[in-house]
């Protein structure tokens, strides 16, 4: 990205005043609301996280005791069950967990689907229909997550009865120990047609004649794979498992939806905003702990978000 | 694959081609004729199937993409069952009943029917789209082209608050929105929605102007054009198809958001129609068909609009965060 | 690999072939023709790159028509070069010896061989995107030779290149065929680098062959109308006129002896404008045709005179001229270097 003046100075040359007026007059009404609604509630978050909060009313000055507090409660960071691998681990962790698993998965389906669908007939079509979930509300996305998961008129379990599990049938959503990776596999579902149009669109970038060239120099399709079209969907690739970490990173709906507010039982599935939600909107109302967990949130996607920035 | 020989063809053009620069122009038949097509029609039409290997991801590509589509076409099939049928599955085909009485439901839903939080909505939706549009744009264009004191500590504002969860801003905004009295008012969900979208609107608007030749405005200017007036016929009407892009993908993710209804806007007639669907659940048997009714009618509004507008969505899509 | 052959009987569907060709061992073949007329599917068909849905291909007595093109030791260079962007100089030039498992200590052996025989050694480690246009198509002529392919396959490699590069690179590619005695398939659209460069020309038009020729044969004695009006800078001169009685009438009064059949006939009568001289005054021959001169270019080493002929343009290169626009003229050629076509545009004599 440029931020250079513009190179002949055309526009500079005559006097700043008249310039900056009509930037001015361009700029304030958006960037008003812009300062009103962003980023004032967000130093709003930053400096409230230091204060002892009386439901919505700051009242004292206390330092990072919120920071430790927030930290040490089981619902954020779970330690003892960490330790045991065992559901519920805090909101933090499972949120990390659910990122560390959607996102190469929901990466490399894409991948292939763009990959599969490249040259294909009706392309369009495919891509479409694999495409429309992410287009759906998220809380439909947690409530036929909910549909699909259920015991008698949920068609996964449809499934693995056809298949001769019957002794798997149960609904996957009220699993401690599962549940959370039947709602990953959901999140999967949505974002892979994201991935999948990202990855399509940097695969018709290609030159087909360098695919063709590395055909006559005698590649295999494996290597045609791994020499030509990785390293030149590189970019796409950080792109797509960035945006993927902030997607997983803002999940709400889809588990308010699947789990109610508090993130199925015993927060078995919880992930961070529904805990800001819950500190701050519901009783107890504990304001400077919201403000710490959306802090949180906004400092695993700040590097990643630095790194976009960085890449024009 | 035409059956007709070539010859005839061929002859045509050889005498169109044949050159004026020199030589006589002469008309002549093709010398050599063209191959006329030896090979019968089924020989044609067995060739022009797709070969086994290809066959075969054909097969594979299709079945994943309805593989994709299962759980939202069990949805469907769920909004237009009555709840009996829909326990027994809804991919079973024995006595079906097709019913619009969920819909009904939904319609008249008491705790937020859909026919009040659809409309509530449109209206938070529509407004918010088309202010942060314009306004983005109107920061955008100075943003691409010119320079001003700040703008670099600007642009990393708008990169942070791109990657900002919207709980973070949630409980500044409700406070200023209690102080204000814009609580739990459309007014108050449509300002914070457009503070909100700014971000990445001005990102993606600026990176498209970018692209806006500067000999245009140039042009514009020396004709004497104010700046007001340029932007008025040379960026606006530039920047049309990215416009589209943007606010279609705005107007999704407005109509389609949850937190920010959930948290701004309480009284039951406000309700918006994300909001009314968990409620939906009720406490003990869920009704399935009601929530599925609830859902294809929340979900029908973006869905067509991405369905008609796909390309500009995807390109949209793909420019947002390929840039 | 000693004298490749290849054979096709093919009638691609789509593009309309029914090539059939022999290229010997070594040999230089170019494809000449106007785009859109087939020869760079007949090329990719070579390199396995497309199939053909009818007809064989021969390498030697190898059918290679079902091999993929790793299989065919063929190597190819594209228009735009399909430089790797990810990879440096280096990188691309090796790329065909990794993915056929050379070891290392012999890639390094042969990128520098290469390098040098191409003079790029100097920009092995940087990226295709630094360098000229010059050393990107010496950088994909590399990567084909370094392997030693038993065919060299060339789909205008030059056409990216400025005026001055491409003189250079035609007599660098010539010389590095001649030095590496490859045989070689080059599609063109350009004549000139077809005739300077090809031991052998074939003449593409609508997807088939119309004829293949060495270079001085097709100029000396074109088979077709086509051809005739294809090759040569401006292309050969056409007279549409009427054989009988011995006679050649052309139309507007210029008639010239002929001798042959008495049956009527329509053909037309092609002399280059080489092979013209223009005079004002009636010359002491048969074989002149009357014209009005149009326009009078001098062109420095020659001249070239525009005259209308019954309506129709003729082109005359002459030394030097005093005729001046308007001047009605007499056109002179010797009975030798005129081609008679009969009305279906095939040469009789």
């Amino acid at each position: 990205m440029s931020l250079e003046n513009d190179p002949d100075g055309w526009f500079d040359r005559d006097v700043d005043w008249e310039k900056l007026k009509a930037i001015l007059v361009f700029m304030v009404p958006g960037l008003t609301l812009f300062a009103i609604f962003s980023v004032y509630p967000m130093v709003y978050s930053v400096g409230g996280s230091f204060w002892v909060w009386d439901a919505f009313d700051p009242m004292h000055f206390v330092g990072l005791d919120i920071w430790v507090e927030t930290f040490q409660d089981e619902a954020v960071i779970n330690w003892d069950n960490i330790k045991e691998l065992e559901y519920p681990m805090g909101a933090l962790p499972q949120n990390l967990i659910w990122m560390v698993i959607h996102v190469p998965l929901s990466t490399f389906l894409g991948l292939g689907l763009a990959l599969l669908f490249s040259d294909l007939r009706g392309r369009r079509i495919l891509r479409s229909m694999v495409f429309l979930a992410f287009t759906t509300p998220t809380v439909v996305i947690g409530l036929v997550l909910l549909f699909v998961y259920d015991p008698q008129a949920g068609i996964f379990n449809e499934l693995l009865r056809t298949i001769g599990l019957e002794g798997q049938v149960r609904n996957w959503l009220q699993e401690p120990q599962l549940s959370m990776y039947a709602l990953i596999l959901g999140g999967v579902w949505v974002q892979t047609g994201f991935s999948m149009l990202l990855y399509s669109s940097a695969l018709a970038g290609i030159d087909p004649s360098l695919l063709e060239s590395a055909r006559v120099d005698g590649a295999s399709r494996y290597r045609r794979f791994r020499d030509i079209i990785w390293p030149l969907v590189k970019p796409v690739t950080a792109v797509v498992v960035i945006m993927g970490m902030i997607w997983v990173l803002r999940i709400f709906a889809i588990v308010y939806a699947a789990g109610g507010p508090s993130g199925g039982p015993n927060g078995v599935y919880s992930v961070l905003g529904l805990e800001v939600y819950q500190s701050a909107f519901s009783h107890p109302i504990e304001y400077g702990r919201a403000m710490v967990v959306a802090l949180v949130e906004l400092f695993i996607a700040l590097p990643m978000a630095y790194y976009i920035a960085r890449m024009d | 694959m035409t059956d007709t020989p070539h010859t005839d063809g061929a002859a045509e053009s050889e005498t169109g081609s044949s050159r004026t620069d020199g030589g006589t122009r002469v008309r002549y038949d093709v010398p050599d004729t063209a191959p006329t097509d030896d090979r019968d029609l089924s020989t044609r039409l067995v060739d022009s199937l797709p070969s086994a290997p290809r066959a075969a991801r054909y097969a594979i590509a299709i079945g994943i993409a309805l593989l994709w589509l299962v759980p939202l076409i069990g949805l469907f099939m769920a909004s237009v069952r009555p709840l009996s049928e829909i326990i027994q599955g809804w991919w079973t085909f024995e006595n079906l009943t097709i019913t619009f009485e969920n819909y009904e439901q939904a319609w008249n839903y008491e705790s937020g029917p859909m026919r009040q939080a659809l409309v509530n909505t449109a209206i938070v939706t529509i407004p918010a789209v088309l202010a942060v549009t314009l306004l983005g744009t109107m920061i955008a264009y100075p943003f691409a082209r010119f320079d001003f004191p700040l703008k670099t500590f600007l642009f990393f504002l708008l990169i942070i608050v791109m990657a900002a969860p919207p709980e973070l801003v949630a409980m500044g905004n409700y406070n200023t929105l209690q102080d204000t009295g814009l609580f739990d008012t459309y007014m108050g969900l449509i300002l914070v929605h457009i503070g909100w979208g700014m971000g990445w609107v001005v990102m993606f608007l600026r990176n498209y102007l970018l692209g806006l030749p500067k000999e245009l405005e140039e042009a514009a200017r020396v004709d004497g054009a104010s700046r007001y007036q340029i932007f008025k016929s040379i960026v606006l009407p530039y920047s049309a198809p990215a416009l589209v892009s943007v606010a279609v993908i705005q107007f999704t993710w407005v109509w389609n958001s949850f937190f920010f209804p959930l948290v701004f806007m309480r009284s039951q007639e406000n309700k918006l129609a994300p909001q009314v669907l968990p409620l939906m659940k009720g406490r003990l048997q869920i009704d399935w068909g009601l929530v599925a009714a609830g859902s294809v009618l929340t979900m029908i509004v973006p869905v067509l609009l991405f369905i008609v507008l796909q390309r500009y969505y995807k390109k949209g899509m793909v420019a947002a965060v390929a840039d | 690999m000693r004298s490749v052959s290849k054979y096709f009987d093919g009638g691609e569907t789509v593009a309309n072939y029914k090539l059939d060709l022999e290229v010997e061992d070594g040999e230089f073949l170019v494809f000449l023709g106007p785009s859109g007329c087939g020869k760079t599917t007949a090329l990719r068909m070579i390199a396995g790159l497309e199939t053909p849905s009818e007809g064989e291909i021969y390498f030697d007595d190898d059918r290679v028509d079902g091999l993929a093109p790793a299989d065919r030791n063929v190597a190819m260079v594209f228009q735009n070069y399909a430089l790797y962007p990810h990879m440096n100089v280096r990188e691309n030039i090796e790329y065909p010896l990794k993915v056929r498992g050379v070891p290392p200590e012999e890639r390094d052996e042969r990128v520098a061989e290469t390098a040098e025989l191409l003079h790029i050694e100097d920009q092995l480690g940087s990226d295709p995107a630094e360098i000229s246009g010059g050393q990107r198509q010496r950088t994909s002529l590399a990567r084909a030779i370094v392997r030693e392919p038993s065919v060299f396959l060339l789909d205008e490699p030059l056409s990216n290149l400025d005026a001055k590069l491409r003189l250079e690179m035609r007599s660098e590619l010539k010389r590095l065929q001649n030095e590496l005695d490859i045989t070689t398939v080059y599609v063109t659209h350009n004549q000139e680098e077809a005739m300077s460069m090809g031991d052998r020309i074939a003449v593409m038009n609508e997807g088939t062959i119309r004829q293949v020729a060495e270079p001085q044969e097709l100029y000396k004695r074109p088979q077709t109308t086509w051809i005739a009006n294809f090759i040569g800078s401006p292309p050969m001169n056409l007279f549409e006129g009427t054989q009988q009685n011995g006679t050649l009438d052309l139309r507007e009064d210029n008639t010239l002896p002929m001798k042959g059949e008495t049956a009527s006939e329509s053909v037309s009568l092609g002399v280059r404008p080489e092979d013209l001289t223009v005079s004002p005054d009636a010359p002491d021959s048969d074989w002149t045709i009357q014209g009005t001169v149009e326009t009078v270019e001098p062109l420095g080493e020659y001249v070239l005179v525009n005259v209308d002929v019954a309506g129709s343009l003729v082109s005359v290169k002459v030394p030097t001229t005093d005729v001046r626009p308007g001047q009605h003229v007499h056109l002179l050629f010797e009975p030798e270097d005129a081609y008679l076509y009969d009305g279906d545009g095939m040469l009789v004599a």
